[in-house]
Order: C-alpha cells, then sequence, then structure tokens
C-alpha cells in the first residue's frame, strides 16, 4: 500500500518493551491505519519487531474500554465520567476515614507515562499512604536494590548502540533475541568487529544463536558461576587492579569469599563445565571493553539482589564499567517502568529515589508540594499489597493499567485477595482478567491517543505527542487522575502533561533539565540532565560513582537454592519466560489477529527424554501442577531445554496459577523462574 | 543478476517481524521463516528468478516474464496452482484463487520486510555481492582473534 495524499505520518514510541524505538503511525480520518519506519532513530535505526509492527492493532481494537462501567447485579453498567469519579472519590475517601490511609494501596502502571504516575503516586501520598508500587517489583526490583548499592544507581550504565563498542558481551539471564530484538543488531553489530559473545541461559534460545559460548547453567545457579568467573579472573591475576583499588572499596572482603568458589565447585553447582567457566571468565577479563547484558534470568529469583549484585561486582573487579563499551545493561520490561520507577511509583522511594523516612527526602518534597504531611514509612509493594489484600488488611485497591491477576505469582490467591477488597478500581484500554474483579472500571487511553513523557531502559526520556482520539468516552490516565485529585479535594495546580513535567524537573533531580521543548527536539534527553543546559548523560560512571564518596562498592554474595526444588512429588523443575510474539500478560499482544495467529496459545517444552520416558508425543495436552495450582498446555518436544526443565511462556493466564510467591529479601520480586512441578497426559 | 531479499542465516534471530510486516503491508505475508533444528531461522520468499519456473507450466499465461520482469494477470489466472508445484522454493502461494508472491513492495525504497529487521538479517542486493560481504566480515574476525590479548588492568582509559 502506498501512501496516499489522505494518509499523514505521526511520530511515535513503540508502546511494547523497554527499548523506546521509534516509527511513523499512519493515520488516515483519525483511525491508524498502518507504520512508516524511522531510520533516522538512534535505538531501533528503522527497524521494528514483531510486536512494534503489530502496534496499531491495539489502537483500532473493538474490545477497547469505551465508557465508565459500574459493577451491579445484573452485569456492568455503564455511568457518566462525573458519577464514575464521584464514586471512587467517595469510596476511597471512607475507606480513608474508617480505616486510615494504609487501607488504601494504589498499583501504578509502567505502561503510563511519567506525569502519569509522577501524579497518581503523588494522590496516593497526599492521601496519606506509600502503598503505591508498580510492576516493577516483578521484573527489575533486584536490579534497583543491586546496583543500588554496588554502582550507586540503579539503571542501565550505558546506551544500547554502545554495545556495538564491546568486544566482549556478556549475556545472562536475557533472550534478547526474543524479548528485545533491536539489541541484536548492536550485538551482531559488535561481533562484525571481532567482539566474543557469551549467553549463559539454561535453555538454547535465538540468543544463544548468536554465541560464541554458550553455558547452560541449571535455573537458578547465576551466583555460582558468577562467582566462580570472578575466582577465576582474581587467581589468575586478571582483574583491574588499578580499578579495583582506586575506583571501589570492598576488594579484601570479595576476594576472601571467592577463595571458596573455585571453578570445580561452580561446576558442581552449574553443572557447566570447569573449562568454559574458565573461557568466560578470561575472555570477559581480557577484553578492552565488556558488557553484561542481564534480564529476568537474573533478577527473578529469591536470590535475585544477589544476583545482579555478583554481576556488578564482576564489572568493577575487571574495570569494565564507566567506559565506552563497557557496562552493565540490565534490559528492563515495560516501555516505561524505568520512568515509572524514576516517579516514585515505588512503595520504599519517593520522586527521584529519596528514600521513604529519610527526613531530608521528604523535606525537599513537603516544600515542593506545599504540604507539611507525607508518609514516614514505606508502604507496600505490588506483591504486599496482593497479600494484604487477601488478610482484609486492604479495603481499596487502586489499579491503574496493570494485571495483576496476570502477572503475578500464584494467580489464584490473587484472584482471591481482589474478591475480600471491599473497592476496587481498574484503569486500563481493555477488559482485562484483574478489570474483571474491579466494582468500577475506569477506560482510558492508549499511548498514542495522548501525550506525555516514557524513559526508556537506556534512560532515554523521550516525548510524545497525542496522535489520535481515545475511542468512545476513554481519556487519558492523565486527565482521569486530574479529574480524581480535584473531587478528592487535592486541588492540584495543573492543566497538561507539560505543567507536571515542569514540577518533575524539579522534583527529581536527574530530569532538572527536562521539558517538553527539549524532549521533543532531536529523540530525547538521556537522564541524568540535571539543568537546562545539560545535554544528557549518555554514560553513567564515568570517573566517579554516584555513591556519596564516589567510590564503588564490592559486595560479596553467597550462592543460595531457588526456594523450591524438584522432589520425588514434583520432579519437574518449571521455569518460565517470554516468546516473541508475545507481550507480558498478553492483554495486548493476545489482542493482536496476527500476532496470535503465528503463537495461539500456552504451551510447555519438555525435553524429549522426559517425554519418550512418560510417553509424551509433541502436541499432547498435559496437565501440569504445582503447590499452588493446575494447568494445562500443549507439549512441545525440544532439546532446547535440558532434562528434567519444563518451560513455559508466562502470556497466558494459566502460566501465574503454577508459578511461587516466595520473595528475594532484600527486593521482594518474586521467583517466577524456579517452581517445583509434576505432569501428566490428560 | 536481478535483486531480491535475501537472509544472512548467522544474523536471523527468527523473530518473524518480516512476516508482520508484510502481512501489514500485502495482507497476507510472502515471506515466511522456516525454523530448522531448533535454532537456524530461515526467512525465504521469492528469489525472482532471473528464469522463472514458476512462469513455465502457466497453462493460460497468468504469469510470464518479460525482461527479468515477473508480470501476473489475475484475470487470465485459472487457479489450477501449477505455478506454486514449479516453484522449487516454495514461494508461490495460491490464496484464494490468486497468486501471491513478493513484489518487493513497489513504490516503498527498500521492501517492509527488510527495513523491519530488527537483526538487521534480510538484504535486500543482488546476489553477485553476498558472497564478499561475508568474507569480508571473516577476514576481520579472524584478524582480531589474531592480535594478543590486552593485558588486564593496564588499558588505555
Amino acid at each position: 500500500m502506498k501512501t496516499t495524499e489522505k494518509r499523514t505520518l505521526h511520530p511515535t514510541i513503540c508502546p511494547y518493551c523497554s527499548l523506546g524505538c521509534g516509527f511513523f503511525l499512519e493515520l488516515e480520518e483519525g483511525k491508524a491505519v498502518g507504520i512508516r519506519y524511522m531510520p533516522e532513530h538512534p535505538v531501533n535505526e528503522g527497524s521494528l519487531c514483531p510486536k512494534g509492527n503489530a502496534a496499531p492493532d491495539i489502537l483500532n481494537h473493538p474490545d477497547r474500554l469505551k465508557y465508565p462501567l459500574l459493577k451491579t447485579e445484573n452485569g456492568w453498567k455503564q455511568l457518566e465520567w462525573e458519577e464514575a469519579l464521584s464514586l471512587a472519590a467517595e469510596k476511597l475517601g471512607t475507606a480513608r476515614k474508617e480505616n486510615g490511609p494504609n487501607s488504601l494501596a494504589f498499583l501504578g502502571s509502567a505502561k503510563c507515562s511519567n506525569e502519569e504516575n509522577y501524579l497518581f503516586q503523588k494522590i496516593a501520598r497526599l492521601l496519606g499512604t506509600s502503598n503505591v508500587d508498580n510492576c516493577a517489583r516483578l521484573c527489575h526490583a533486584s536490579t534497583l536494590i543491586g546496583l543500588g548499592k554496588t554502582l550507586g544507581a540503579g539503571a542501565m550504565t550505558n546506551p544500547l548502540a554502545d554495545l556495538s563498542n564491546s568486544d566482549c558481551v556478556f549475556v545472562i539471564g536475557s533472550n534478547f533475541a526474543e524479548n528485545h530484538p533491536a539489541v541484536a543488531r548492536q550485538v551482531l553489530r559488535a561481533k562484525d568487529k571481532g567482539a566474543f559473545v557469551i549467553v549463559a541461559d539454561p535453555r538454547l534460545t535465538p540468543t544463544s544463536w548468536l554465541a560464541d559460548l554458550t553455558l547452560r547453567l541449571k535455573p537458578g545457579t547465576d551466583v555460582a558461576l558468577l562467582n566462580g568467573m570472578m575466582h577465576v579472573i582474581v587467581n589468575e591475576g586478571l582483574l583491574d587492579r588499578n580499578f579495583v583499588r582506586e575506583k571501589t572499596e570492598g576488594f579484601p572482603g570479595l576476594e576472601q569469599a571467592l577463595q571458596r568458589c573455585c571453578p570445580e565447585t561452580a561446576s558442581r553447582i552449574t553443572g557447566i563445565p570447569p573449562s568454559e567457566i574458565i573461557k568466560a571468565a578470561r575472555a570477559y577479563a581480557r577484553a578492552g571493553a565488556a558488557s553484561i547484558v542481564y534480564s529476568m534470568g537474573i533478577t527473578q529469583h529469591i536470590s535475585g539482589t544477589d544476583n545482579v549484585t555478583a554481576c556488578a561486582d564482576l564489572a568493577l573487579l575487571c574495570g569494565q564499567v564507566g567506559r565506552k563499551g563497557a557496562g552493565v545493561l540490565p534490559l528492563r520490561g515495560q516501555n516505561n517502568v524505568q520512568g515509572a520507577c524514576d516517579m516514585g511509583a515505588l512503595a520504599e522511594f519517593f520522586p527521584g529515589y529519596g528514600k521513604v523516612g529519610d527526613a531530608e527526602a521528604a523535606g525537599r518534597l513537603k516544600t515542593l508540594w506545599k504540604t507539611d504531611k507525607l508518609p514516614e514509612k514505606p508502604g507496600l509493594t505490588a506483591t504486599e499489597i496482593a497479600e494484604a489484600a487477601g488478610k482484609g488488611k486492604l479495603k481499596a485497591l487502586y489499579v491503574m493499567g496493570e494485571d495483576l491477576v496476570n502477572s503475578h505469582a500464584d494467580s489464584s490467591r490473587v484472584r482471591e485477595a481482589l474478591e475480600s477488597l471491599d473497592f476496587l478500581v481498574v484503569q486500563d484500554i481493555f477488559m482485562t482478567d484483574t478489570a474483571e474483579y474491579a466494582d468500577l472500571v475506569l477506560p482510558a487511553a492508549a499511548w498514542a491517543e495522548k501525550e506525555g513523557s516514557f524513559t526508556s531502559t537506556e534512560r532515554r526520556v523521550q516525548w510524545t505527542d497525542r496522535a489520535l482520539s481515545p475511542p468512545g468516552e476513554a481519556k487519558p490516565d492523565i486527565e482521569i487522575l486530574l479529574l480524581l485529585a480535584e473531587k478528592l479535594g487535592l486541588g492540584l495546580p495543573y492543566r497538561t502533561a507539560g505543567d507536571v513535567l515542569a514540577e518533575i524537573s524539579g522534583a527529581v533531580p536527574s530530569y532538572g533539565g527536562m521539558t517538553k521543548e527539549r524532549l521533543k527536539k532531536g529523540f530525547g534527553l538521556i537522564w541524568p540532565c540535571p539543568d537546562s543546559s545539560h545535554p544528557g548523560t549518555p554514560v553513567l560512571h564515568v570517573g566517579r560513582f554516584k555513591t556519596p564518596d564516589g567510590k564503588a562498592r564490592l559486595i560479596p554474595v553467597e550462592y543460595q537454592s531457588p526456594a523450591e526444588i524438584p522432589d520425588p512429588d514434583y520432579p519437574f523443575l518449571l521455569t518460565t519466560g517470554r516468546v516473541v510474539l508475545h507481550y507480558n500478560a498478553g492483554s495486548m499482544s493476545r489482542r493482536s489477529k496476527a500476532l496470535l495467529e503465528k503463537e495461539p496459545g500456552l504451551f510447555v517444552e519438555i525435553h524429549p527424554s522426559d517425554a519418550k520416558a512418560m510417553e509424551i508425543g509433541e502436541g499432547n495436552r498435559l496437565v501440569l501442577e504445582t503447590r499452588r495450582g493446575k494447568t494445562e498446555a500443549t507439549a512441545r518436544l525440544t532439546g532446547k531445554i535440558g532434562p528434567g526443565v519444563l518451560f513455559m511462556p508466562f502470556h497466558f493466564p494459566g502460566t501465574n496459577v503454577l508459578t511461587g510467591d516466595a520473595l528475594d529479601r532484600e527486593a521482594k520480586i518474586p521467583e517466577f523462574k524456579v517452581s517445583a512441578c509434576r505432569i501428566r497426559r490428560e | 543478476m536481478p535483486e531480491a531479499v535475501y537472509a544472512d542465516l548467522s544474523r536471523c534471530i527468527g523473530c518473524r517481524a518480516c512476516e508482520l510486516a508484510c502481512e501489514r503491508e500485502n495482507k497476507s505475508s510472502r515471506i515466511s521463516v522456516k525454523v530448522l533444528s531448533g535454532l537456524a531461522a530461515a526467512p525465504v520468499s521469492c528469489r525472482q528468478c532471473e528464469i522463472p519456473l514458476c512462469t513455465a507450466p502457466c497453462p493460460k499465461g497468468a504469469l510470464s516474464c518479460e525482461n527479468g520482469k515477473l508480470e501476473y494477470e489475475a484475470e487470465n489466472c485459472t487457479g489450477c496452482g501449477l505455478c506454486t508445484l514449479a516453484c522449487p522454493f516454495g514461494t508461490a502461494v495460491l490464496r484464494a484463487g490468486i497468486i501471491e508472491r513478493c513484489n518487493l513492495c513497489p513504490g516503498m525504497e527498500t521492501p517492509a520486510c527488510v527495513a523491519t529487521c530488527p537483526a538487521g538479517a534480510l538484504i535486500y542486493t543482488e546476489p553477485g555481492s553476498l558472497g564478499e560481504n561475508i568474507r569480508q566480515r571473516r577476514a576481520k574476525r579472524m584478524n582480531r582473534a589474531l592480535e594478543p590479548p590486552a593485558p588486564a588492568g593496564r588499558r588505555a582509559e
């Protein structure tokens, strides 16, 4: 199809993953009819993954929510906005008055803009509770804590394009070829220049296809592998002594702890031959510039924070941080998960990562918000919110753009928890499984139907303008929140997203120099950007770290086994992850006909030897059962996973019925990646 | 040799973005990604053959080739399907009585599948240059492998 005169092109940012890829939406008579590529965009250089190609399907979808809906005995009843918002304000107000502010909880959205998340947490905190969190708790909470305590900033250190300058790319627990496909072009570019690529993953994935060395470790044994590599590096004198001496603290402790972690020990735990651990260690340490790329294979464990810490230790030990091509790159999940965290939609952090409970951070915010009272204690995290609701400790929950029924672990318990709430508001673009439990559903605008800024995984803050109108009476989340705030009597002084951004630049130091006008120019700004003349900071930790004394911390961590390991009752180890054609809880990707046709349902990968022993054939329906629940899936036989291991994508409702909610002690992220499981043929 | 869409199999990550892009632009996908032995992914589309075998069996001349350019006249097509049998790559697909094959997205500078490829695995080129590209890349990598490793701890900032 050619672009005719009737069609206009509108630049936008992809609403799916966290890479922040740019493209043009093709519009005709106010409808999104196609896509044109944007070769000049620095992240994706014109390319788009299958989900990006299918993004307009969301905008035109017949399932979109169009009117506020109230649950009644006779099903859903359409409401006027005025009535709906008055009801929401009244219910929140009553619960607060009768049971105190901490009987309320708020789940923000890593799919919504910075301005919306800022406003959302501000409303929660002005109402007197810090029970506000977002789905980062389920994907990279351990990154915030782990990188925070080692490097001083819980974010990706180098931009994605900088990967092409690496001489060694060490990928651990990330299947970027499926989950962040545009990263592949940068890694391949590095390879073309001679880089050595190591991929550590229990499964063979399309990312492994790009590797020079694949390390197939047992799920949940990442710390053992990383410690084993560091042992080799220290023993063979491959560490960067000058860097360790001048820029870090804590080496003696780490050195001592590493003595116990020889490659043979690491091999026994991980299942990787010692020679490969040594090879990986040498390749990483000897490279002129090396990067570590990791994702949820590292973070979603009870040892998530330890895993992240070990990654940072490895990089620091070899001086592979703070230079071109050298860094630690956590690939985050949602298009604005970095932003939602920066904006303080987190139980323990105010905007800009001031700790809740820290008087100085609270003081600054009180002045800015012109209030004399702010919550003094960290609130409940996303996982704790569901738990508290189940125990009847929460009365009202406000969910903005999050399908916790499908995204949280142990979803049967989440369903029970939602049922025990007095009042649940869900603001979303589709009637998700979570919205089905709501008392009140508010129809929101999708990404291209509103304006605002989004922060990608590489800390790039980009502004998108409104391209088209939302369907029916759906409203941008920011408008809904402002109207609600008015009903709650909070009197917030903004009219547009630009006004909110102006306040953000005062509240979040790294956004200090960001204005709508600056973000719209070029392809946004990479934080920290502290003042209006600052050009942004693509590479973090150059010269000094973001700790008070400028030195990074080397913190030894010890391997601990996953919370639930296979036993005679549940002999298989079930791990979960993503596939290229679907996205997270699937409320968007499962509604795209083109995507769903190619990947229509829930499947489980099983090793051919296990399948043979259990007389399971390709395509058989299996019943999978864990201590939490059971679900059905179609068998796929593949040697890409090890014997005794099962893999399921979490884009379909069945998967998280099975997963466990054992939490990392620091970051409180659930261990989605390891559950003990049994199977039988249906 | 005519230009066509080629895939560098060492780069293809099997994501099927090309299929999605083609489907959006042409209503149905004329490129398909086959995954072999678990990991190796091979996108296949019309090779734009110089002497296209698909035209040979066409009973009414609906599919013909002049000056290296494949022409298709739907009104003469009987939908017999002989062309789909004749194509050695299986890239001519008969759908609802109409032959669908890659026409390289006329009107676009680059075919949509090539433009969208996240890994840069698809190349729109004439086949003569393909080998040269791969040879050069290999040579570069070998050259790097022959360099002595950088001494740890003393690298240039």
